[in-house]
This record gives structure tokens, C-alpha cells and sequence, in this order.
């Protein structure tokens, strides 16, 4: 490796940061878009907050149904009918989030990248409604797969 | 030989799941779960292959039920989880004023933790 190599390894270093990161318009900018939420549902916001493993982007699914992908600091939400969900995804691993979730109300889960044996896993976490409110402010709107 | 890596994940995933305990019958729902108790003071809840959970003075909780371990307190004001391999959303089971476990709200089983003392105050 030259010197001029050497220059050009932080430029090569920060760009691989960035690959794969979410590229849609950020929360504040798609509220105006959100669709309202129908009164016999709940609605679950999803969000990947860092670039960590940013290679590893499994599909995120909701009782076994494909509603998104877990792209680094991009965020997405589901309406779902009250009663028991699960929240998964899946590398060489599936990692499972159970939870309830009643009529009106907002819950938020951080999908977090975690050591595998060969992969990273990622892992839906349910956090706290005010914790998520603030963490998701600086997501990208990614879409779902509804 | 190729089924090395499933063998060695499925091994990682079995270790590390916290042991839950299936209850001899449902819980019970409690008519009256209008009274409100307010945490007095931080309890830090240890589970087996689980992180461990703070609840935070000042929270409000209301009993949901009552399984044979003791009593189910829900509350709106923090989440509440056990957090091992998979996450399972829980309400906290208390006996003679102690904090005893998780009960897990999907699966309605138990997860045994270690004993801590807990004060739950009646009233907001």
C-alpha cells in the first residue's frame, strides 16, 4: 500500500459507514403522510438506530407476515388489531419480540444489532413510549410491507 | 459435518433462554384493579439469561391478577421486558412484599428471579 492509498483510506472507511443506510424523508417530514389510525387498532413503530453491521438488513415480520426491512436508521410502522404480536428477524438466528398491544395505543420496538457466531442477529426490543418518541425523530421513513 | 453451524446455533439459543415456568392454571383477573400503588424505590430485577431490569421510584402500577406465585402489577409508565435472547413484553409478580418474577404476557407464564424486597404504596 503507497501513500496514495493510505490518503484515500478514510474516504473508503466512512463511505462503507453509510451503505445500505436508510435514504427516505425523516420522520418529521413524513408525519404530514402518516395515515391516521383507524380506532379498532394499535399502531407499532420500528426502528433501526445505527449503522452497526450495516450489511445485515433482514426482513422484519409481524405474526409471520413481511412488513418491512431493518435498514439502518430507517423506521416504519404497522397497524395491528389488539391482542398478542410477535415481532421478528431473522440472520442465522430468528430473534423474537412477544407483546400485546390494545386499541389506540403506540408502542415503539429498536431492532438492535447484536454478536452472532457467524452473522450479526438483529433484535426487536420493546422500548419505552417516550424513549422511542425521541429516538425516532432522527430515522428515515422506509416504507412497509403492508 | 455440514450441520455443524446448525447444531452449535441451536446449542447458543438454548443456553441462553430464560427458563419459564408454565402455570397449573390461568391467571386470575382481578374485578378491582382501580387502586393504584406507587413504587417507593428503585428495584433492580435479576433473571436467569436475562439483563437486568430497573423499575424506577415513582411508578404506578396496578394489580391485574393474582397466579400462584403471588400477585400480577401491570404499569403504563415504563416498559417492561425480559430481555434474553428473544424479548417477551411482562407485568412483575410480587409475594409478602417481595418481587419474585415475571409473568409474561403472550405466553402467560412465569420467569423466577431472584427475590428482592419491593414497597408498593396504595395511593398515587
Amino acid at each position: 500500500m503507497n501513500a496514495n492509498h493510505i490518503k484515500w483510506l478514510p474516504v473508503l472507511l466512512a463511505s462503507t459507514l453509510f451503505i445500505g443506510c436508510a435514504t427516505g424523508p425523516t420522520y418529521q417530514e413524513s408525519t404530514a403522510q402518516m395515515r391516521p389510525l383507524a380506532a379498532e387498532n394499535g399502531r407499532i413503530f420500528i426502528y433501526r438506530k445505527t449503522s452497526l453491521g450495516a450489511a445485515v438488513q433482514p426482513e422484519v415480520t409481524v405474526d409471520g407476515e413481511p412488513v418491512g426491512k431493518a435498514k439502518p436508521k430507517g423506521y416504519f410502522y404497522v397497524d395491528l388489531p389488539p391482542g398478542s404480536h410477535e415481532i421478528s428477524a431473522s440472520t442465522e438466528a430468528e430473534r423474537n419480540l412477544k407483546l400485546t398491544l390494545d386499541a389506540g395505543e403506540e408502542k415503539y420496538v429498536r431492532l438492535e444489532v447484536k454478536m452472532g457466531a457467524f452473522v450479526g442477529h438483529v433484535k426487536p426490543v420493546l422500548v419505552d413510549t417516550a424513549v422511542g418518541r425521541e429516538e425516532i425523530q432522527k430515522m428515515k421513513y422506509v416504507g412497509s410491507g403492508e | 459435518m455440514n450441520r455443524c453451524p446448525l447444531v452449535i446455533v441451536v446449542a447458543f439459543v438454548s443456553a441462553c433462554s430464560t427458563p419459564t415456568v408454565n402455570l397449573s392454571s390461568p391467571m386470575s383477573v382481578t374485578d378491582s384493579a382501580d387502586a393504584v400503588f406507587r413504587l417507593e424505590e428503585n428495584v433492580t430485577i435479576k433473571a436467569k439469561h436475562a439483563a437486568p431490569l430497573t423499575l424506577r421510584a415513582g411508578t404506578s402500577w396496578r394489580q391485574i391478577g393474582t397466579i400462584e406465585q403471588g400477585r400480577v402489577f401491570d404499569t403504563e409508565d415504563q416498559v417492561v421486558i425480559v430481555n434474553s435472547f428473544d424479548v417477551h413484553e411482562a407485568a412483575i409478580v410480587t409475594k409478602d412484599h417481595y418481587l419474585v418474577g415475571y409473568y409474561l404476557k403472550v405466553s402467560e407464564t412465569f420467569v423466577e428471579a431472584q427475590a428482592v424486597p419491593i414497597t408498593l404504596l396504595e395511593g398515587e
